[in-house]
């Protein structure tokens, strides 16, 4: 029998078991009407979600801002899901590679004009990315912080206490949930589905941590995994000739949307994590609907991801 | 215990349909009642008596209500469920003269609950005497028209009292008002149908805009658009009501009832192509849903598919509704269709169902077609037939059918077209797979490709559904021939409990002859042959104990244990 993991990508996240029941609810419905559902449990693939969320913010997101699959990671909920935006004082005590990372990663995806609350994109660049990514100013604003964030903490391993009396020390905390909840899968064909800053997490352990499992199948979805600031970070375990993680023993499928902006500076990843210099990563270009474009639950509504998938599951 | 704790009790077992221990929970109450004079608060056991109600568990509430009306520890509340429990069994003429007793002692409105009761009744009353009049089916008898005018004038009492707030009295006037014109009967002294009909979709389309509708509301606008002739509105409000959270099944299929019995609507019918087909997907989407399709209703819905569909799409596309006359959020949208092709899909399932007898009269089973290389890859496209070897066998021990007996109907598709099968390819005993699959010769097998071309032969998943505690429960289904008759698809108390391989178990209320049926995920892919149910079921995976279940055998299981048969022994092709 199958089993699927998930790991769930940037910002904050409802508590697991609803987040994993509307990742399962995404894929078990047919918005698209292709008649292409694919409902786990009725299909008797056993599921588990890897769970990070609670590393990074303070509390789980309440029910009303993910009321059904339709809303959930909707404008609305990003913009309910806190008062205000994310705190950005951490960038200001920065140095080094740190600094030199993030000041990259942030000019690379124009996040300082963006970043500045009071500043205002001049008319071409606002033109140019309100074509590319229809979001509202404040909304993309935020959700970049998160990513910015999720992606620095994460890389550079930083102490940080999301609530009070609490403390993580971010990647090892995260690995060590990856390493436990890949062991505790003991079937025969054993797929990880990872999203977003999820992605980075999962090709992290599978690459870089020798005690973390194999694994039979891996989709990556909406990867920041492209970006060259990430992969610089994977170095010296990482190189474009061999960027390929062998513990992942059968395929990766990356699927990206061009309009999604955390993965859509470099969706084709294939030719950075090649197999002894051979691209093998498939590469899926499928087009999401709406302003967020990195929107989890449209993701699995695709008919070319529920394609491979299907694939990948041997169903 | 006090009967806070009963209900508690009774209310638990429900969730997950186990219904022998609501059973075995109500007999020792009803013990505890007639041994014991502890006293105990009437608004729980009006609570035990609502549960069950809403459970459409009606034995078991007559069973409790005549406890607590016999050791006066009764309400007027609960005499009027407890008649409104007779009704539904068909005891219509006892309900009657309880509910005229109560109907008379209620009528003091100056005693707190009487006028709420009081109405009651009158509602009540008026289902009572409707379904007198539509039991007997014979409009041309002085005796049937005076019942059903004695319906009229309960409803019609109940809807002056207040016609704003009575509306459903008032829309069971209209329902019934239409019934007799359409029988020939004519009772000049009521007001018009339709002038009631509008009153009540104006007061109604107020209430939406006030935002005090419920779903009843949604459900009687819709039968007054019938009344006036609006189908696409009627459409309109009673996706509506369907789509409303807290509708039970119980509600669903009483309104189904209605639509088909006493508005006799049909496929043929432009309100019924849109409302039966939406009401029936609904109903079998909701946990507790059951229904029983007749063959012709299912054939007749299969031509009418594509209309169906026309229909659907295009009242879709739009984005509100300005058709009500108000402002009203768009309510036939993708999830009313959605639900309809997933229905759809499910009606689909029933075309390869066939029923198994010794002539076409009366079935003795269920069994059902696969193409040949679900099973094993050397019979290719050849279409076999799944059946229970306690169904057909070739074994005396069996006490079957021989398969030179065997005559097989494919109902849904054609009541007229018989076949027999040439021979039992290959056959576990009852105490083991409990399975026979049968073939065809070659000119009865080359009549059944022409009969099923249209008919997708069932996917076959490979896995059963994930049972874990997470998650949410899974649900099966089954469809079959129950006592031999009908085809059934089984929608209700379906919860899977466990599978061990080759097993697997289920609630679903399975009767006799739907031995043999297929069993499928909430996917409709086929997971299992249904073989068995027993109330003392031993429990799978070493639990311990029994409990109330069926059984079915897993596909994957049948497909392994023939495969290593025709491995051995292989057969040639048709």
């Amino acid at each position: 029998m199958p089993h699927v993991t998930f790991i769930h990508g940037i910002a904050n996240k409802p508590e697991e078991k609803k987040l994993k029941k509307i990742w399962l609810d995404a894929l078990a419905q047919d918005p698209l009407n292709n008649d292409d559902a694919i409902d786990l449990g009725a299909l008797g693939i056993t599921t588990s979600m890897i769970y990070w969320a609670d590393v990074l913010y303070d509390k789980p997101m309440e029910d009303a801002i993910f009321e059904s699959v339709s809303n959930y990671e909707s404008n609305e909920a990003i913009i309910s899901e806190s008062s205000a935006d994310p705190d950005m004082a951490w960038r200001e005590h920065l140095s080094g590679d740190e600094r030199k990372m993030v000041d990259s990663l942030a000019s690379k995806l124009s996040f300082d004009v963006l970043m500045n609350d009071d500043a205002v994109p001049d008319e071409k660049e606002m033109a140019r990315t309100l074509e590319r990514i229809p979001l509202p100013w404040f909304v993309k604003r935020r959700l970049m912080k998160w990513l910015l964030k999720d992606v620095h903490h994460y890389l550079f391993n930083k102490t940080f206490s999301p609530r009070a009396g609490v403390s993580f020390i971010v990647q090892d905390e995260i690995r060590s949930r990856v390493l436990n909840k890949l062991n505790e899968v003991k079937t025969d064909l054993h797929i990880v589905i990872s999203h977003s800053m999820g992605t980075v997490i999962i090709y992290d352990c599978l690459k870089r941590v020798a005690e973390c499992p194999a694994i039979d199948g891996l989709m990556t979805i909406g990867s920041p995994l492209g970006i060259d600031e990430v992969q610089d970070k994977f170095a010296p375990e990482w190189n474009r000739e061999n960027g390929f993680a062998e513990k992942i023993k059968g395929p990766w499928i990356n699927v990206y949307d061009s309009f999604d902006p955390v993965a859509g500076f470099d969706g084709n990843i294939a030719n950075d994590y090649k197999l002894s210099g051979e691209e093998v990563i498939e590469v899926i270009n499928e087009q999401n609907w709406g302003s967020w474009r990195h929107n989890i639950t449209n993701y699995l509504s695709g008919p070319k991801l529920r394609a491979a998938l299907k694939g990948m599951l041997k169903l | 215990m006090n009967a806070a704790e009963y209900y508690s009790n009774i209310k638990k077992a429900l969730k997950t349909y186990d219904i022998k221990s609501v059973e075995r929970i109500c007999n020792e109450f009803v013990r505890v009642l007639y041994k014991t004079d502890d006293i105990f608060e009437i608004a729980d056991l009006e609570k035990i008596i609502q549960d069950l109600r809403d459970n459409r568990l009606f034995p078991l509430l007559q069973h409790v209500g005549n406890a607590l009306i016999q050791t006066e520890r009764s309400s007027s509340k609960i005499i009027s469920q407890y008649a409104q429990a007779l009704i539904d069994q068909d005891n219509l003429i006892a309900a009657i003269s309880i509910l005229k007793d109560l109907e008379l002692e209620t009528r003091d409105e100056t005693v707190l609950g009487n006028k709420k009761i009081n109405l009651e009744c009158k509602g009540l009353l008026g289902r009572a005497y409707k379904q007198v009049y539509v039991d007997a089916d014979n409009p041309n008898k002085l005796q049937n028209q005076n019942f059903l005018k004695t319906a009229i004038q309960y409803y019609y009492g109940g809807y002056l009292i207040d016609p704003d707030a009575n509306t459903w009295h008032g829309i069971n006037v209209v329902t019934l008002l239409k019934r007799a014109k359409a029988d020939g009967i004519d009772f000049d002294q009521f007001p018009d149908e339709d002038v009631i009909a509008q009153t009540i979709l104006d007061r109604i389309e107020t209430l939406v805009y006030d935002q005090q509708a419920s779903a009843w509301d949604f459900s009687t606008a819709a039968e007054a658009c019938i009344a006036l002739g609006k189908a696409s509105d009627a459409l309109e409000w009673m996706s509506g009501y369907v789509r409303m959270p807290y509708v039970t099944s119980f509600q669903l299929a009483s309104t189904l009832r209605q639509l088909e019995e006493v508005w006799q609507l049909t496929i043929e019918s432009e309100s019924g192509l849109l409302l039966l087909p939406l009401l029936r997907s609904k109903l079998l989407e909701k946990e507790g849903g059951s229904m029983i399709i007749d063959a012709q209703n299912l054939k007749d819905q299969k031509d009418a598919s594509e209309n169906i569909l026309q229909k659907y799409e295009s009242i879709k596309k739009d984005t509100k509704s300005d058709t009500l006359g108000i402002t009203l959020e768009k309510v036939f949208g993708e999830d009313s269709f959605k639900t309809y092709k997933w229905y759809a899909k499910g009606s689909d399932r029933c075309l390869a169902v066939a029923r198994l007898g010794r002539d076409s009269s009366k079935g003795f089973g269920t069994g059902f077609l696969l193409k040949g290389k679900a099973l094993h890859e050397s019979l290719g496209n050849e279409l076999v037939l799944i059946t229970n070897a306690h169904v057909v066998s070739n074994d005396p021990a069996e006490k079957s059918l021989r398969p030179e007996e065997v005559t097989i109907i494919f109902e849904a598709l054609s009541r007229d077209e018989e076949f027999k099968p040439s021979e039992i390819i290959w056959s576990s005993p009852s105490t083991a797979l409990d399975v026979s699959i049968l073939r065809f010769s070659a000119d009865e097998h080359e009549r059944l490709l022409q009969l099923t071309e249209k008919v997708e032969i069932y996917p076959v998943s490979k896995y059963l559904p994930v049972i874990d505690e997470e998650s949410p429960s899974q649900r099966i289904y089954i469809i079959g021939h129950p006592f031999g008759g009908t085809l059934q698809l089984s929608f209700q108390d379906n919860v899977l409990l466990d599978h061990e391989d080759p097993k697997i178990h289920y609630r679903t209320p399975t009767e006799g002859g739907s031995s043999g049926s297929p069993v499928f995920n909430q996917q409709w892919d086929l997971i299992g042959l249904h073989h068995a149910g027993s109330a003392e079921m031993r429990c799978l995976n070493n639990k311990p104990g029994e409990y109330e279940a069926n059984e079915g055998i897993w596909i994957e299981s049948i497909k392994r244990e023939f495969s290593r048969f025709l491995d051995a022994n292989p057969i040639k092709p048709i």
